[in-house]
């Protein structure tokens, strides 16, 4: 847990709004750092900016599940040089929402690098409710002024925490936008529209199919070929902030029922990705395979890890060629560091990009619940070989057998097949496997959470 | 004996007295031992079985009992524990009594014996105490407690989320205003009960408010600055419709919004009360062409027609006054834009009236080629299921505008559709009669609704189904068509049907909707049959 020296403002200066955010610690090249400055400069668009922040903040306000009131969490910012990204959740954790200002929204400057949390309290909402077009604004990402003029003066110093949920929501999403496929852009006014045809219902709203057609989409509540899976239809309502700017809407697909709605606007970008049901938010367990079954994954992605370098978006041919890796080994190590956190995926650049989470996000993901289970089948032994495959110790019958491949004969396994993330007897026996192959580096203790 | 053993036979007596005597009387040793088995027990209370406190014959003397024993260890927690775990370790949901209890008394004597410090630390823990929401009347005590104990000390408004849920429990006076005008916290009070988001539970709140700010207790312009502050934040519907009710009450006046933009963002973003009440400030509050044009952007993704009207008469009358033809040919062109043939039209006369371009021809719909598609439904194991065995899925439920049940309708829809698909996709259905004859039947007693047949049809076409589907859906509309009075909705299953009529072979409109269009008027149904006869004839499909 870090702190906020200050609290963000919004002021005016006869230059126009002056907008100061102020961060936590974060993680940059030179590693951990308090109340870091990213960025400063004049913006071009204050309007797009004020919009985009704010609708990461209202998804980051919202538990779509039920409409009940949730504590406010503050969106997380990383720098990547010619771009600012603000990234949240939402308070159930099923929509997971990003702001990217490019670079020409940055007015000519450019962003320092690293990752932190930024201070967005009710009373910034409100000023920035009022940020127009037309008076310049001035943006600073962690101020120096704004500490050494707040350091002295009473101030209640805010703790903020990255949630566990959204770390491992972080682990999740990026795999989950890989796998996607583009079904369909609207553009200019036809974006509203589509708005406007859906229901506007209390969240999380129904589950509908959308259709690209034209001149309108269609839309219904039973699957049809070539449609796209809109669960929870109230959930996409954290677009509204951006929609009159929008210049264009692409919508993407996965096949277990995902979908990420990218929002055009000058200079910038909303991105919202929806969870495949209202009720299951991001878990992280989808990513829990691709972050624990490869242990040469792990070495791989370590070893690009110092190759990437806060890079905005990550070009990996060009990996290949610096490391004298093959393609597919650059694929499975950058893989395995957009499940362990670090890495995001921009849909619309069809590249990674880095983001160091100002936490340990493997201590994280392995106090992942499911996780947890695994590992007190592996420590009351309740996981043996088997010839090739292995038995794990059961609930409802004595005992699943976990197949060589990593399929395991549990109902659960059964009736997901995989779809939610390995089960705990699967991740039992990659632990069993680690420990009997590594015993002295094994990577893969858990800490059972409080 | 240890504290427990003698601890107990007081609990089960709900002895306050005699557990004030335990607590006072303890040497520090003992005191120590207490507050070590105390720490470990949380759970010693509720596993006391009820009948320890009394006999069943007399269940109200029972309950009373163990509600002064629930305030026993209360008095407990507080002589033992630090005062964020005392908050947290009194027993608040065992509190069911509705009458005086010696316990609380007794606690909220202790509690006012402690020092400010200790008390200050209790009250922003107990504020936000976890208590069931089930229950009303533990949060009402634990309301009390923490605002004579605050009172008692001077402290500061809490903050907690469970005190709001009773936060006028505790208070001497007689009714709301007199309570919030006399509150020694407001205006934290009511500010912080407003942020919580719950406020859409307390209606009567805005029509008192009105005499809180007469009567000083809370300055106006701070209330109304926070209420517009908290219309940034998502809430939900009903308090949104508490907060802007607030506003309406103190006659809010334009230069105390903060701004054009601010008024976007809640359009965009509110539910319809708010959106109604904000629009005619943003109509007034554009300063730009350019906030002409992002007003009608906003508007136009918002299905809500009322507004759609104030707007396009704003654009007819000031804001042509205030920014000229083309600004306003600009934005009439952005709100045409909807599939609503009729407001389409007023907007079409709209913008030839001030000579400016007209709107924009829709383009040609593609054709999907759902006509040529077989009946799909989904896999078996994926198919919704009808969860109630009281009574069964029926199409005339379904259509049936005084159906019980409301909420369970979409789904009863969903499990028929679904059904219809299978019977269609295996032969054991050749149509639709079962849903053709239900129309029939609820339309004769007049208890059709409309829209939900409507709704209906695209599960139908998108699912393989159109060629079932479409002439029944067109049978019927004829069948509306030639009602004496127009039925509500026509206008709207005019308008799907003329989405999907490219699909469609090309063809005639059935006689009863040819006679509704041909007939003079321009009414909403005429308008959207026009428009599909239209969208049915060889020309108006793509070559």
């Amino acid at each position: 847990m870090s702190t906020y020296v200050a609290e963000s403002q919004l002021g005016t200066s006869p230059q126009g709004w002056e907008l100061d955010l102020a961060t936590a610690w974060a993680t940059t090249p030179e590693g951990i750092v308090e109340n870091p400055e990213f960025f400063t400069g004049f913006l071009d668009r204050p309007d797009v900016f004020a919009a985009g922040l704010l609708s990461v903040a209202d998804v980051a306000s919202t538990r779509y599940v039920d409409a009940s009131p949730v504590v406010i969490k503050d969106p997380v910012v990383t720098g990547s040089g010619d771009r600012l990204r603000f990234e949240s959740f939402s308070g159930c954790n099923g929509v997971y929402a990003r702001f990217d200002l490019l670079a020409g929204g940055l007015g000519g400057n450019r962003a320092a690098f690293g990752t932190t949390n930024v201070d967005v309290s009710p009373p910034l909402r409100m000023a920035m409710a009022g940020i127009n077009r037309a008076e310049p604004l001035h943006l600073s990402v962690g101020h120096d002024e704004l500490r050494a003029s707040t350091f002295d003066e009473t101030h209640v110093e805010r703790k903020v925490a990255l949630p566990d949920r959204w770390v491992r929501g972080f682990a999740e999403v990026p795999l989950t936008t890989e796998l996607m496929r583009p079904v369909g852009t609207l553009v200019g006014p036809q974006i509203g529209q589509f708005m406007a045809s859906l229901p506007r219902v209390a969240a999380p709203g129904p589950d509908l199919y959308v259709r690209p057609y034209r001149p309108r989409w269609l839309v219904a509540r039973t699957p049809t070929p070539g449609a796209v899976h809109l669960a929870g239809a109230t959930r996409l309502r954290g677009c509204e902030r951006v929609l009159r700017l929008a210049t264009r809407l692409d919508v993407y697909g996965a096949d277990n029922g995902a979908s990420a709605w990218v929002f055009e606007l000058p200079s910038a970008r909303l991105t919202l990705v929806l969870s495949p049901e209202p009720f299951r938010g991001f878990s992280g367990e989808g990513s829990l395979l691709t972050f624990l079954a490869h242990p040469e994954a792990e070495k791989l992605g370590m070893e690009l890890l110092d190759e990437i370098g806060w890079e905005s978006t990550i070009d990996p041919a060009e990996l290949a060629v610096r490391t004298g890796r093959s393609d597919a080994e650059i694929s499975s190590g950058l893989a395995w560091l957009a499940a362990s956190g670090r890495l995001g995926y921009d849909l619309t650049d069809r590249s990674w990009f880095h983001r160091e989470l100002p936490i340990d996000p493997a201590k994280v993901l392995r106090r992942n619940p499911r996780l947890a289970d695994a590992q007190k089948l592996v420590a009351s032994d309740g996981v043996s070989r088997d010839g090739a495959s292995w038995r794990v110790r059961g609930t409802s019958q004595p005992y699943y057998t976990v197949s060589e491949d990593l399929t395991c004969t549990c109902r659960w396994e059964e009736r997901h097949h995989g779809t939610r993330g390995p089960c705990k007897h699967i991740l039992a026996v990659l632990l069993e496997r680690e420990a009997v192959d590594e015993p002295s580096q094994s990577n893969f203790s858990v800490e059972v959470a409080d | 004996m240890t504290f427990e053993e003698r601890l107990r036979p007081i609990v089960v007596a709900g002895d306050v007295g005699a557990a004030q005597a335990l607590l006072t009387g303890l040497d520090a040793t003992e005191r120590r031992a207490a507050a070590a088995w105390f720490a470990k027990a949380s759970r010693w209370f509720s596993e006391i079985p009820y009948e320890d406190f009394g006999s069943h014959s007399d269940i109200a003397g029972l309950l009373r009992t163990r509600n002064e024993g629930a305030c026993v260890v209360g008095l407990c927690a507080v002589e033992l524990c630090g005062p964020a775990t005392a908050a947290r370790r009194i027993p608040w949901g065992e509190l069911t009594e509705r009458e005086h209890l010696d316990g609380i008394e007794a606690l909220v004597a202790a509690l006012s014996a402690k020092d400010r410090a200790w008390a200050a630390d209790f009250v922003t823990a107990a504020s936000s105490a976890r208590v069931s929401e089930r229950e009303w009347k533990p949060r009402i005590w634990l309301s009390t407690v923490i605002r004579r104990v605050g009172r008692h000390h001077g402290l500061p408004c809490p903050t907690g989320r469970t005190f709001y849920s009773a936060f006028l429990a505790g208070c001497p006076e007689d009714d709301v205003v007199n309570a919030l005008v006399a509150d020694p916290w407001m205006p934290d009070l009511l500010l912080n009960l407003l942020s919580f988001g719950e406020c859409g539970d307390l209606p009567w709140l805005s029509t008192n408010l009105p005499q809180v700010v007469a009567r000083g207790a809370i300055d106006r312009r701070v209330l109304v600055q926070h209420v517009l502050g908290l219309l940034t934040s998502p809430q939900r519907a009903g308090s949104q419709a508490v907060l802007v009710e607030i506003l309406k009450n103190q006659e809010v006046l334009d230069d105390e919004l903060p701004g054009f933009e601010y008024a976007l963002g809640v359009i965009a973003t509110s539910a319809r009360p708010v959106y109604a009440w904000m629009l005619p400030y943003a109509i007034r509050l554009a300063a730009t062409p350019d906030d002409v044009t992002q007003l009608a952007s906003v508007v136009v993704t918002r299905r809500e027609k009322a507004q759609w009207e104030v707007l396009l008469r704003a654009l007819t009358a000031e804001l042509l006054d205030r920014f000229g033809a083309e600004a306003v040919g600009e934005a009439l062109r952005i709100l045409g834009g909807t599939d609503d043939t009729a407001f389409s039209a007023k907007v079409a006369k709209a913008l030839a009236a001030i000579d400016v371009e007209g709107l924009a021809e829709t383009p040609q719909s593609v054709v999907l080629g759902l006509w040529d598609l077989r009946p799909t439904p989904l896999p078996a194991d994926e198919r919704p299921v009808w969860p109630t065995p009281w009574y069964g899925p029926s199409w005339s439920l379904v259509l049936d505008r005084k159906s019980p049940n409301a909420h369970d309708l979409p789904l009863m829809a969903s499990v028929l559709v679904s059904n219809a698909l299978v019977g269609l996709a295996d032969g054991a259905k050749v149509d639709l009669a079962d849903l053709r004859e239900a129309f029939g039947v609820t339309m004769s007693f007049n208890l059709l609704q409309l829209p939900r047949f409507t709704a209906l049809l695209p599960e139908f076409f998108l699912a393989g189904a159109m060629r079932f589907a479409w002439p029944m859906a067109l049978d019927l509309a004829d069948l509306c068509a030639q009602q004496p009075k127009v039925q509500a909705g026509l206008a709207g299953l005019f308008r799907t049907l003329a989405r999907f009529a490219h699909e469609a072979p090309p063809g005639d409109l059935p006689a009863g909707i040819a006679a509704l269009a041909a007939r003079t008027g321009s009414t909403k149904a005429q308008m959207e049959a026009r428009a599909l006869g239209a969208a049915m004839s060889p020309e108006g499909r793509q070559p």
